[in-house]
């Protein structure tokens, strides 16, 4: 059954992936992306144990470096340290009132800019850290917040029932 | 007494013959072919039409009213059924336009094809774009299989946006103009041919600048700026942009001219790859190894 779980997840990484690079490629706010693998990952790991949320985080990590075909490893590091983070921190995060756990994403988010900023800095890549990056901080950050209303009801909904087991 | 009765008799009798008479009479008169009313119908009509109207009104609100009441699940079965017909035809027409997009879009690039007969282009759909901010990226649905390679110049109606920086058997990485990964390409003006090299905004919001030009320099806002040929792309006379503002440098030795390109980065649905003669399209199992 864990096995049939992990697969389900895969899958959803994957759909995640396909959906960010068509459908929200698309439809960016102020110029950002939505990052819909970080909004998925640290709203799942209100629910799952700390270390299937930090196994998870890798393996979507891995598949969205792969995806993109640059810099691998940068997003399987980033997202187990924005997870590694928030399980640390939020343990008091009362996960029935939506707003605590939104506030985590904004952050993550936050979080996840700045750390992606020093990685492509040390990775010799400087020049992508333009002006349009610092706006995006701000602007897909908000945008992560946004989307982050439909998504983390629906993990809510689907895994609270597996807490304590997953 | 009974003679009394006799005679009203008598009387009623010569009233229905004379009624009889007259009514034939009438009907022998008004059973004509003329076209057109007798004084006599015409009053009547006129007489009557506004009663006529009133009642007919009502009688049809009311008819309606109980035949509706009958008909009420038949006329909501063909309502929904129209809903249904009009929610398809919505959709058709959102393809129909949708196609006519496509088609205009291929036909304009088919275009380029016909008047630059020397090169061979392959026509793709754009299917993803980058998922990060910072990288200006898209991804098409021709490959390795259709002879696309690394470095091949992209380009779409309005002119070139790109290069192919990855390739797969059936999928290629673009990296576009923009993207500060691209550097620099090789231009000149075609009013003058002054030369020059042409790089993505420094502030990465999507625009293209030319760079390093002395003050002195002929050119001027409106020009327009082609492909060199130099350098690594190879290619004479593809069109970037035209020059929208000149912005001189604070010692006032160079300049730099913000280029407004003629291809939307952000609505790019199809493509052409410029590929190489000499690349054989199909390729051997060898390569695809």
């Amino acid at each position: 059954m864990k096995i049939f779980r992990h697969f389900i997840f895969f899958i959803v990484i994957c759909l995640a992936l396909i959906i960010e690079a068509t459908f929200f490629s698309s439809l960016k706010f102020f110029g950002a992306n939505l990052n819909i693998i970080l909004i998925i990952i640290v709203s799942m790991s209100f629910f799952i144990s700390s270390r299937t949320a930090l196994i998870y985080a890798g393996v979507a990590g891995l598949l969205e470096d792969i995806f993109i075909g640059a810099m691998i490893g940068s997003n399987f590091l980033l997202l187990i340290i924005v997870v590694y983070l928030v399980r640390t921190y939020s343990s008091r995060v009362i996960r029935e009132n939506i707003i605590t756990p939104l506030i985590i994403v904004f952050t993550s988010s936050i979080t996840y800019y700045f750390l992606m900023g020093a990685i492509l800095f040390i990775a010799g890549k400087g020049y992508y850290l333009n002006l349009m990056y610092m706006h995006n901080i701000l602007n897909g950050s908000i945008y992560n917040l946004i989307i982050a209303l439909i998504i983390y009801p629906m993990c809510y909904l689907v895994l609270h029932k597996y807490k304590g087991e997953y | 007494m009974k003679s009394k009765k006799i005679s009203n008799a008598k009387r009623g009798r010569t009233f229905i013959i004379i009624g009889l008479i007259v009514i034939t009479i009438i009907i022998r008169i008004t059973n004509t072919n003329s076209i057109g009313l007798a004084p006599v119908e015409s009053f009547f009509k006129e007489m009557l039409y506004p009663a006529q109207s009133v009642t007919s009104t009502a009688s049809n609100g009311f008819v309606s009213f109980f035949k509706g009441l009958v008909d009420y699940k038949s006329v909501k079965d063909e309502n929904d059924k129209l809903k249904a017909e009009i929610g398809e035809l919505q959709s058709t027409n959102s393809e129909l336009i949708q196609y006519r997009v496509e088609n205009e879009n291929l036909r304009l690039l088919l275009g380029i094809q016909e008047s630059n007969t020397d090169l061979v282009i392959v026509n793709s759909e754009v299917i993803g774009r980058s998922i990060k901010d910072w990288y200006k990226t898209v991804t098409i649905n021709k490959g390795f299989s259709s002879g696309i390679r690394e470095n091949m110049p992209v380009i779409n109606y309005s002119g070139l946006i790109g290069k192919v920086t990855g390739v797969t058997n059936s999928t290629a990485e673009v990296t576009l103009l923009t993207d500060p990964k691209y550097g620099a390409i090789t231009v000149v003006t075609t009013e003058t041919g002054y030369p020059g090299i042409v790089i993505g905004d420094e502030k990465g919001l999507g625009g293209l600048q030319m760079i390093q030009i002395p003050s002195t320099a002929n050119i001027m806002e409106g020009y327009e700026v082609v492909t060199s040929g130099l350098g690594d792309l190879g290619y004479k006379n593809i069109k970037i942009g035209k020059i929208k503002k000149i912005v001189n440098s604070s010692d006032g030795l160079m300049k730099r001219a913000i280029i407004e390109a003629y291809a939307d980065f952000d609505d790019l649905h199809f493509v052409g790859v410029i590929i190489k003669e000499e690349i054989i399209l199909t390729p051997t199992e060898n390569e695809i190894k």
